[in-house]
């Protein structure tokens, strides 16, 4: 496959994968190109088949938008919660019985979509990046620590204290 | 069951629908082009200071003595008599002794060792050993190839010194 077949086939989820984590889609074209970049210039060509090409495409582009993130928010002066490494406490992935009345029903499918998205780009970045890597990119909690060079345990923390407000939140709207 | 996460995979689509910068796929064509360019101008670089090099070390060469000598092999003694040979191994000795004054010491003796286990005592010290009844021609001729021998022995002792 050439490089602008390349380019085309996976451009989009690489986009959304650094647009979930920077939410700027100006800074979210250049990590997307950056990973690109890198594949075509760095001698990458020769992957066994696309799917570890895609991989390889999504984990760069990731590392990469965490990256600016840190770099931003340190810019911004703000506080990053990714880079905090706070006590380990004990965590369930499942849902709160509370928060399940949320997925009830078939309709507004859009509406509940509008809901995690608008919740989850409001969450502080650390909690975004974790949340996102979890639920959409679909890696386990070893591999976000890998990529986010946190401890496991934090990383589970991170993502048990995100989830819980973002379930909060969510609710509070939804009920309303 | 995290309903959450399947409720996220089964409507990937509702959540990725937001429209791409117009324009990214040119952007990045042109990004990629001055990566090329740029890429381009480094082997250009290269290629001059690589160029500059080599007319700098042929340069050099040329100044130093003989420089023809250097770059193709000419023996200094062909059609003359063996005792060139041996005049020209005198030369070198001196020349090795002045290159090895700044060696450290155990090594200028070693060389210099060497040195004199190569040259002569004399410039007959061959003739005396080759039998009386040979003739005038033969003596020459063996002569001339046991100091080439030497001589060329020598000469690469003096290039461990240059």
């Amino acid at each position: 496959m050439d490089q602008t077949a390349l380019y085309r086939e996976y451009h989009k989820p690489i986009y959304y994968s650094c647009l979930r984590i920077l939410r700027s889609p100006e800074d979210a074209e250049e990590c997307m190109q950056d990973a690109f970049i890198k594949l075509f210039t760095g001698g990458k060509m020769r992957f066994i088949n696309n799917n570890a090409c895609f991989s390889w495409l999504r984990k760069v582009a990731v590392r990469g938008a965490i990256d600016r993130l840190r770099s931003l928010d340190f810019q911004m002066n703000v506080k990053a919660d990714l880079l905090d490494s706070r006590e380990v406490r004990t965590i369930t992935t499942e849902d709160d019985p509370s928060f399940e009345s949320f997925f009830e029903g078939e309709e507004d499918h859009p509406g509940r979509v509008k809901a995690i998205r608008e919740q989850l780009n409001a969450l502080p970045s650390g909690y975004r990046t974790i949340l996102s890597l979890y639920l959409f990119e679909g890696y386990d909690f070893d591999e976000i620590a890998q990529i986010t060079q946190l401890q496991p345990s934090t990383v589970r923390s991170q993502y048990s204290r995100g989830r819980r407000k973002l379930q909060e939140e969510i609710e509070k709207l939804w009920i309303n | 069951m995290d309903k959450l996460k399947s409720f996220i995979q089964e409507n990937r689509e509702l959540f990725e629908s937001d429209p791409l910068p117009e324009g990214h796929e040119l952007r990045f064509m042109q990004k990629m082009e001055r990566r090329r360019s740029r890429k381009h101008n480094y082997l250009i670089y290269i290629s001059v200071a690589a160029l500059f090099t080599l007319v700098v070390t042929i340069g050099v060469r040329f100044l130093k003595e003989d420089p023809v000598g250097s770059l193709f092999y000419v023996d200094p003694c062909g059609g003359e008599s063996y005792t060139c040979y041996y005049n020209q191994m005198q030369k070198l000795s001196e020349q090795i002794e002045y290159n090895t004054r700044e060696l450290p010491d155990y090594k200028r003796q070693e060389i210099l060792m060497n040195m004199e286990s190569i040259m002569p005592g004399s410039a007959d010290e061959f003739s005396e050993m080759l039998p009386k009844d040979i003739s005038v021609r033969d003596a020459e001729s063996l002569n001339k190839e046991y100091y080439q021998r030497l001589y060329e022995g020598m000469k690469e002792l003096a290039s461990l010194t240059n």
